[in-house]
């Protein structure tokens, strides 16, 4: 244990640099889908065949190995970026959407017919009526998205992703020598940690921008 | 009210709703829901649409907003056709009320109450002052501005959601079961506040309820409506309790018809009883002395703001060693003068020696009413519908015989 503290204090840049990136991707491809996820929701809530279709799709994407998947797309994308964020984007679509329609859906249909019974039009009661008291269950969501990304997202280094996947496969690849447990653990931990942060983030998000008079 | 009256005030009284030969069918029916109706309803009064589940008076209400859009016919609010303008801003000249009063939870009551103003581009001021104002009329504590839906009793919802229909002041309020979800006791309560609110505010008023007891107690008018909205009956709930037009009407007020009509009168129209009063800081002697001159064995004793205190009787008043604050019984069975008969017959019924006193708004002592004084007056009243005919063809020639 001694050994990985002492990797741990010397390599701190090269570690705290590839979590900054693994950060960056799982937050670009969840800011992603929180727009397609909660649009898609939103257009399909109300019509049952189109929300069922929606939802088995992007089941569908959950059940591809992502070994596989970020291999396809090397011929499509290159390498880097643009694979690692198309690929969690597929991923990171389902609780959103599910979540989305869940919430919409939970709405009391007395509160949206004296919201209609008062005047608001369609997009005054999706704004100001249906998104807010969905919103808890979104947001919920949302962080089911951010664990499933954050694990995945490690996998992303075979297609030269950026984040912590690059000391797991590159320890992975060493196994036998000193320094490759270190390398392993060392990008779990950035991982788990990571997981946390973002965790606690969308945590206190979702209580300050969650009305007082829905919270438990 | 004699027939010569009545049809003076309905020329004078402008429509303010008329529903002319309005249908729906609702996509994938044969039947119409709604068959060929045509209504007015006039400025100022309650009309409570009443009927078997399914006869189509939520649908007819909702036409009204057009929550749901007519298949054919035409709908005028103030003379003017809206069967074709934009439905939002439609709604928004007409207050809504439904069963599940429908709060935004995520919303403080200001806001709630706020919904349309804000939608009609009011300034944050006059909003505020509206808020105010209307949180007074139903009678909610200001302190409640910024508390949420979900921290308020059943009947405190209702209030809000009856301020929040009239925040904007719409000429017109569509009430759905507006009292259906509440408890008995609390509906009751509700019922008389808001009749005393409309006695204030005189909106035009649409009211669907499936209870002809509530369609009695609220209805300046009431529409008895059958399968498809046809209109069995179109009155007064005097004139409909009395006069039903056919066996579908009297099916439906079912039994019990003279005592519903108990509710149409208040106790202060009816005379109230000879009994005798005295203070409770009169002497013994005093007390007995106004028992001996009237024929009763009781008296009732009021304390120094005219309040009701204690019935004694002929043997307690007696005692004199007993104080008159302890002798005798408590006086309970007290209603308002503004009590409908029935309920001061309900009242009579669980008092002591069948009688109930009447008080004004302050509690203060008016008169005492028993059984035989009710009867007096319901007896008066069916004279009175005998005669009428005779009185109304008096006033037609101009034969006034009062």
């Amino acid at each position: 244990m001694g050994g990985f503290l002492e990797y741990l204090s010397l390599n701190w840049d090269h570690v705290v640099e590839l979590a900054i990136g693994h950060a960056i991707v799982v937050a670009i491809s969840l800011a992603i889908d929180v727009v397609i996820g909660v649009s898609l929701g939103v257009l399909v809530f109300r019509r049952e065949r189109a929300a069922n279709v929606a939802l088995a799709i992007t089941s569908t994407f959950l059940t591809i190995p992502s070994f596989a998947l970020f291999g396809i797309f090397i011929p499509i994308f290159g390498l880097g970026y643009p694979p690692t964020v198309v690929a969690l984007v597929m991923y990171g679509l389902l609780p959103i959407l599910r979540n989305t329609v869940a919430g919409l859906r939970s709405v009391d249909p007395a509160v949206a017919e004296s919201a209609q019974g008062m005047g608001m039009n369609a997009s005054q009661r999706l704004l100001r009526i249906e998104l807010p008291l969905a919103w808890p269950v979104i947001i919920a969501g949302v962080r089911v998205s951010t664990m499933l990304l954050m694990g995945i997202a490690a996998i992303a280094a075979i297609v030269g992703g950026p984040g912590l996947g690059e000391d797991i496969f590159s320890g992975l690849a060493r196994v036998g020598s000193v320094i490759a447990l270190d390398l392993v653990l060392g990008g779990i931990l950035g991982i788990v940690v990571l997981a946390l942060l973002f965790d606690t983030f969308f945590n206190v998000l979702g209580k300050l921008t969650t009305s007082r008079g829905i919270r438990d | 009210m004699t027939e010569e009256a009545t049809t003076d005030e309905e020329q004078t009284a402008e429509t303010m709703i008329r529903l002319e030969k309005l249908s729906k069918v609702f996509p994938g029916q044969d039947e119409p829901a709604v068959d060929d109706l045509s209504m007015d309803i006039y400025e100022g009064e309650i009309v409570v649409l009443v009927g078997p589940s399914g006869c189509g008076k939520t649908t007819t209400m909702k036409m009204i907003n057009r929550l749901i859009e007519p298949s054919s016919g035409r709908i005028f609010l103030q003379g003017e056709d809206v069967t074709k303008v934009n439905s939002d801003k439609l709604r928004r000249r007409i207050g809504y009320v439904i069963q599940q009063i429908g709060l935004f939870p995520h919303m403080t009551i200001a806001d709630n109450i706020a919904t349309v103003p804000k939608m009609l581009g009011w300034d944050k001021e006059r909003t505020s002052r509206r808020i105010d104002e209307l949180l007074e009329t139903v009678g909610i504590d200001n302190s409640y501005r910024d508390r949420y839906p979900k921290e308020l009793s059943g009947g405190q919802r209702q209030r809000i959601g009856v301020a929040r229909a009239m925040a904007a002041d719409p000429p017109v309020l569509l009430m759905d079961e507006p009292f259906g979800a509440i408890d008995p006791i609390t509906r009751d309560r509700l019922q008389d506040e808001f009749l005393r609110l409309q006695r204030e505010i005189k909106k035009t008023i649409v009211f669907v309820t499936h209870d002809i007891d509530e369609a009695v107690k609220m209805g300046d008018r009431i529409a008895i409506l059958k399968q498809q909205s046809k209109i069995a009956q179109y009155d007064t709930p005097e004139n409909i309790l009395t006069d039903p037009a056919d066996d579908f009407v009297r099916d439906f007020i079912g039994t019990g018809a003279s005592i519903k009509r108990l509710s149409l009168s208040t106790v202060s129209e009816i005379e109230t009883a000879d009994w005798p009063v005295a203070r409770l800081t009169d002497s013994h002697d005093e007390v007995r002395e106004k028992m001996r001159s009237s024929s009763r064995d009781h008296v009732l004793l009021l304390d120094e703001q005219n309040k009701p205190g204690r019935w004694v009787g002929k043997e307690e008043v007696q005692q004199d060693d007993t104080p008159l604050e302890e002798s005798g019984r408590p006086a309970v069975a007290i209603v308002e003068g503004t009590a409908s008969l029935y309920k001061t017959l309900d009242t009579m019924i669980t008092s002591f020696k069948g009688s109930a006193i009447v008080v004004d708004e302050e509690g203060r002592y008016q008169g005492v009413v028993d059984f035989d004084t009710v009867l007096e007056a319901t007896n008066a009243m069916h004279s009175s519908e005998e005669g009428r005919e005779e009185t109304a063809q008096d006033l037609q020639t101009g034969d006034d015989g009062r």
